[in-house]
């Protein structure tokens, strides 16, 4: 489970550019592992991120160590002697702690096997037989993605017919605005295919397939004196419109984990990490119960 | 989260407590970045009016009205009731088919997060 990107990371990190390393020349270090999002302003704390992305780094960063003894000693007490970052919002520390959740393979394999760094610790892990497991597959998914691959425009004829749709809704251009736009004849209306706000809307229907999910639906209620009227969507329908969104799939986890700072502390930090995450878990999936909700 | 707002699209002088819903299945990074979207409108639930506590009439309608809320909490989470201890099969973005008894779980458990911030 090394993660070569990691590595080549680290190791180029940590041989530096030929020159003698010092805190002053720390900038210059690259701030943006090569395979995830987040970005590090503080050395520290991405070398703590590469350190714990996975757990095989500590032999690859134990043996450079001979190699390169005195920087990469200075840079394992810095993280050694570095106190807990307190400000978890605005500090990437405590998140560059985990094992790596931005990086789809190893997220995807952790659905299988559970992030083991509490070998070290001697401690138990609990494993979920089935956790995360895949039962199917779904309907219309395979079309949906070569529709996307074949016209990456629809339901607009051309890119600039999507920048202009997207110009207009990231600026909060009101609707008798574009309907003004087009009409005092500033757009092109051949070249983008919409010369309208009614037309823009269909087309942006036709972007987000799933709205069906969040109708609104209309309540009553009483409240001894006169009858309140409120709206609300369907919980379920909420629910499945974010799991279904194309865009968060690769920043979705489905596998719980237990995650571990150097020191052995159990780190809580998303759910998933949580005990709460644990005790949920299928941990039997009766096929017959399987088969009776897909024939729902 | 939930504070009172001003329904500005109506007639101006409508006041409603929104109720968002999110799922923690998504990274807390991206769940809480604003372009994210992946917070939700779940509902608006209606504000009763203000009363006072001095008198007994109106310290009798202030818990009807709590009583009324719970009621609109309910409605609206009824379909979770069902689905967590059994589960549902849900279309999962990466086109598998996950069994998800324990989504089910989860989605109640930040409804429960909102519920609280607005009770």
């Amino acid at each position: 489970m090394v993660k070569t990107s990691h590595i080549i990371a680290l190791l180029a990190n940590l041989h530096g550019l030929g020159a003698p390393r010092s805190t002053k020349q720390r900038p210059t270090m690259p701030n943006k592992c090569p395979c995830c999002r987040p970005k590090y302003s503080r050395s520290g704390a991405y070398e703590k991120h590469l350190r714990t992305a996975d757990a095989s780094l500590h032999i690859i960063l134990a043996s450079t160590v001979q190699y390169n003894n005195i920087q990469t000693g200075e840079l394992l007490n810095a993280d050694a002697s570095e106190p807990q970052d307190s400000d978890y919002e605005s500090d990437p520390g405590p998140a560059a702690l985990e094992p790596d959740p931005f990086c789809p393979d190893i997220a995807s394999e952790s659905d299988a096997e559970v992030f083991d760094t509490t070998s070290a610790c001697g401690r138990k892990q609990n494993h979920f037989e089935g956790a995360g497991e895949l039962i199917g597959d779904v309907a219309g998914f395979e079309d949906e993605h070569s529709n996307l691959c074949a016209d990456p425009c629809a339901p607009f004829n051309s890119a600039e017919g999507f920048k202009l749709a997207s110009w207009f809704i990231n600026g909060k251009v009101s609707k008798t605005r574009i309907n003004d736009y087009f009409s005092s004849g500033l757009g092109n209306a051949k070249s983008v295919r919409y010369s309208s706000m009614h037309r823009l809307e269909n087309h942006l229907r036709f972007l987000d397939p799933y709205s069906q999910y969040l109708q609104w639906l209309e309540g009553q209620v009483e409240d001894g004196q006169r009858s309140l009227p409120f709206f609300y969507r369907d919980v379920l329908g909420c629910v499945r419109y974010l799991l279904r969104q194309i865009a968060y799939r690769d920043d979705m986890v489905y596998a719980p984990r237990r995650e571990y700072d150097p020191s052995g502390q159990r780190i809580y930090a998303e759910m998933h990490t949580a005990d709460w995450s644990w005790d949920l878990q299928v941990g039997y999936l009766s096929p017959t119960l399987v088969w009776k909700t897909l024939a729902d | 989260m939930s504070d009172l707002t001003n329904l500005t699209n109506l007639s101006g002088d409508k006041k409603a407590w929104p109720v968002y819903i999110t799922i923690g299945n998504v990274q807390s990074a991206r769940r809480n970045s604003p372009g994210s979207m992946a917070v939700l409108l779940l509902g608006l639930l209606p504000v009763p009016a203000k009363l006072s506590k001095s008198s007994k009439p109106d310290r009798r309608q202030r818990k009807i009205n709590a009583y009324t809320l719970q009621d609109v909490f309910e409605l609206i989470f009824a379909p979770l009731q069902d689905v967590a201890h059994v589960g549902i099969p849900i279309d999962c973005a990466d086109g598998k088919l996950d069994f998800a008894s324990q989504f089910s779980q989860r989605g109640s458990q930040t409804i429960w997060k909102t519920w609280d911030l607005t009770g």
